[in-house]
């Protein structure tokens, strides 16, 4: 098979993206352990808004860190040269999907903190971007998958 | 052409037809919110006693009741920001369409991709600018999906473009 004639280039780039999502994964575990920590904490002598802040804390650090895992291994496919095949794609449409679920966690945290709990920190999660790069990535994994499927019934149909 | 093949096609072909749907109600909704965003506006101004709900939001932080109180830097930082999401509506429109004619991989579709992810860069640009100038107020709101997201975009299209390069390579070599 002949070589993408690029892709020297797209190697190295996605070899720095991948160095990114690395050192984005490792701050997430870092997050989350420090969470972890925090969220055990709370539930010696905390009041009930405090253990929930640090519980559903716990909960965000942990889909931030699934997110960055599965865009870090899509670009460590990419980075040896697998250009959207099977399992390429399916790091990507993974990641989207877990950015969707964030998203939908984080507006559901925002709900309880504000109409349960009462807690007004002038934090406002319900971001429109978040869900966006989830239904972007999940179109492009889907449209890549489709006419991937596509292509091999044109190899296969002579 | 087999079966399986067809439904493929239909199938792309009928998301690409419901995200135009999509697109255009999303045109007419926030049309008529400007509409009325401004006649609410324009009567609180004549003395009209209108209750405050409709809200003009450039960033999270930036959020304005009537036009007339939105600053300089502001209003053109925010009208770089609604040229740009315009843009990025008519591009994914036009993307879609060609998706309908059963067009995939090709130079118009990829270019299409190419230039979403660099408006989606915009985007984020001036929201984090305008975050930036609501800094004197005490608040700042920066995040960094745009960017990521953005930078992702550009990339897939990049990569797409060097396959369909070397598929037309491959078409020509006899």
């Amino acid at each position: 098979m002949k070589p993408i004639p690029n892709q020297a280039k797209i190697i190295k780039v996605s070899t720095v993206i991948r160095h990114v999502m690395f050192a984005g994964v490792v701050v997430w575990i870092i997050g989350v352990a420090v969470m972890t920590f925090q969220s055990i904490h709370s539930l010696f002598g905390a009041v009930q808004p405090a253990r929930y802040l640090t519980w559903g804390l716990l909960g965000i650090e942990v889909l931030r860190l699934v997110v960055t895992w599965q865009l870090f291994r899509f670009f460590d496919r990419l980075k040896t040269g697998h250009f959207f095949d099977a399992q390429t794609v399916r790091h990507l449409d993974a990641a989207g999907k877990w950015w969707i679920v964030l998203w939908l966690y984080d507006v559901l945290m925002f709900f309880i903190r504000s109409g349960i709990f009462k807690i007004d920190d002038g934090w406002k999660p319900i971001d429109p971007a978040t869900l966006f790069a989830g239904l972007v990535m999940v179109f492009i994994a889907w449209l890549l998958k489709e006419a991937q499927g596509l292509q091999e019934e044109q190899e296969l149909t002579v | 052409m087999n079966t399986k093949h067809n439904s493929r096609l239909n199938r792309i072909k009928l998301v690409s037809r419901i995200f135009r749907a999509l697109i255009c109600g999303l045109v007419v909704i926030m049309s008529l919110m400007a509409v009325l965003f401004l006649l609410m506006a324009v009567k609180t101004v004549i003395g009209g006693d209108v209750p405050h709900t409709l809200h003009i939001s450039f960033s999270p932080h930036q959020v304005f009741t009537s036009p007339f109180e939105v600053p300089l830097p502001v209003l053109l930082i925010g009208a770089v920001q609604l040229c740009l999401g315009g843009c990025g509506l008519i591009l994914l429109n036009r993307l879609f369409k060609l998706f309908e004619q059963g067009h995939f991989f090709q130079t118009g579709n990829i270019r299409c991709i190419k230039f979403l992810g660099l408006i989606t860069l915009g985007i984020w640009l001036t929201t984090t600018t305008l975050e930036w100038l609501a800094r004197q107020q005490g608040n700042l709101n920066i995040d960094g999906t745009g960017l990521v997201i953005g930078i992702l975009i550009v990339f897939i299209a990049w990569i797409m473009d060097e396959g369909r390069k070397i598929q037309e390579e491959q078409e020509l070599t006899v």
